[in-house]
């Protein structure tokens, strides 16, 4: 309506037109997936019409979530050009797999009503959507942001990646390791799920890393939906390895919660981008600065207390620890180094933006712009 | 008293007030990740040394 009031021609009003519009849109949007959300987890906790009910519910809700943000996806993709579009064609595959997944699982579950097997078809579409989510977060243009200090990013993407595999083994791979039989097909799927898992968080923190304020909010509900997923793959592992996984879990809430987090963020791409074409230098995110921390100081805090209460520290632990340490002194290291050389030759420090990242606000390094004011 | 400070500087103002909180925080969680690095290694060196 509001759109035929403007003058044609007038580029910038009808601009801020669609922005508002979109708005709208994506609060539409947002208040429905938390409602859907709310009701799913309600009807898991009241066990409403019995496991039958349950089972309904929770197989046809997921699928259909799945597949919500599959097509959010390709029509994000649709909007947008270039690296943006591949991030969301990448993503939207993905999420084309776990819908294909989604519904396998279903046909199992209710049509033929036995349980899924390990391995079937439905792994296939699991399994093959990570690495089409991971090849995606590596398309996404604020993955390119490393700035300066690449040696500071690697060591950087290095302890996280290591601080990821270190708790993923404390809670979840090491005791799948132990108890799998690695000889059988069941088994190698059954474990490739955590690995997929950490690689997907390992990029996810990664991507938080390079975000600045500028075009944020979409990026940020992609990678909480697939954190949520990512969570709950984990934990639905463990559980089936310790016989305690049944359709109607309330683990299942985490993917419901990561399908919808997806089309939500899709779905608000829009906006962000008639936004975020200002020359202004992105700001740095809190959200950016703490995030890489939070894995490393957690992985830290475990081995220390597994050291500390004389528990059996196994030999991937170890390594693992010992590394990660070893990773974080360095990085610190470095970091004083960096600084020390920018005190004494001012001139070599680059501040101007990155002639490459035209169509794009110039970015600062996060920790640059905080800690080199 | 006035306070006759235009657009820009009330942002340049806020940039900087906003870029010294998240300074704390950066080299708070900076210190804390290095003192449990040095701590862990300690742990390591001593359990393998036993």
């Amino acid at each position: 309506m509001a759109r035929s009031i403007k003058k044609p021609g007038d580029l910038a009003d009808n601009r801020e037109v669609r922005a508002i519009g979109r708005t709208r849109g994506e609060f539409l949007a947002t208040a429905i997936a938390f409602a859907v959300t709310l009701m799913f987890l309600l009807w898991l906790v009241l066990h409403v019409g019995g496991d039958n009910g349950v089972r309904y519910l929770d197989d046809i809700v997921t699928a259909l979530s799945a597949l919500s943000a599959c097509v959010a996806c390709f029509l994000a993709a649709r909007r947008e050009s270039s690296s943006a579009r591949r991030f969301w064609v990448l993503l939207g595959l993905a999420l084309g797999a776990w819908t294909f997944a989604e519904v396998i699982w279903g046909v199992y579950d209710l049509v033929l009503r036995v349980a899924v097997p390990v391995p079937s078809w439905a792994d296939v579409g699991y399994l093959g959507a990570i690495p089409l989510a991971a090849a995606a977060l590596l398309c996404h243009p604020g993955m390119r942001g490393a700035g300066n200090h690449k040696a500071r990013a690697t060591l950087d993407g290095l302890a996280i990646g290591t601080a990821g595999l270190l708790l993923s083994w404390t809670f979840v791979l090491g005791s799948l390791w132990r108890h799998t039989d690695l000889t059988t097909a069941g088994g190698i799927v059954a474990l490739a799920y955590p690995f997929g898992d950490v690689v997907i968080i390992f990029l996810i923190v990664l991507s938080v890393r390079s975000m600045t304020a500028a075009g944020r909010r979409p990026l940020l509900w992609v990678l909480v939906g697939l954190f949520a997923m990512a969570v709950s793959d984990s934990t639905y592992a463990y559980l089936v390895e310790a016989g305690r996984y049944s359709t109607g879990n309330l683990v299942d809430v985490g993917w419901v919660v990561g399908y919808l987090a997806i089309a939500v963020g899709a779905l608000d791409r829009a906006g962000q981008t008639a936004r975020a074409t200002t020359r202004e230098p992105a700001e740095a995110s809190l959200v950016s600065l703490v995030t890489p921390y939070v894995p490393i100081l957690l992985a830290l805090s475990v081995i220390t207390f597994e050291l500390e209460l004389h528990h059996h520290v196994d030999r991937l632990s170890w390594l693992a620890g010992f590394g990660l340490a070893l990773l974080v002194i360095a990085r610190q290291a470095l970091l004083l180094a960096d600084r020390r050389h920018e005190l004494f030759s001012p001139s070599d420090r680059p501040r101007e933006p990155d002639p490459k990242s035209t169509g794009s606000p110039p970015q600062e390094n996060d920790l640059e712009a905080v800690l080199w004011p | 008293m006035r306070y006759s400070l235009d657009a820009s500087e009330t942002l340049k103002h806020r940039r900087g007030v906003q870029r010294r909180q998240y300074r704390t925080i950066v080299l708070t969680l900076m210190m804390a990740t290095s003192t449990i690095a040095v701590f862990d290694l300690y742990l390591f060196a001593t359990s393998g040394l036993h």
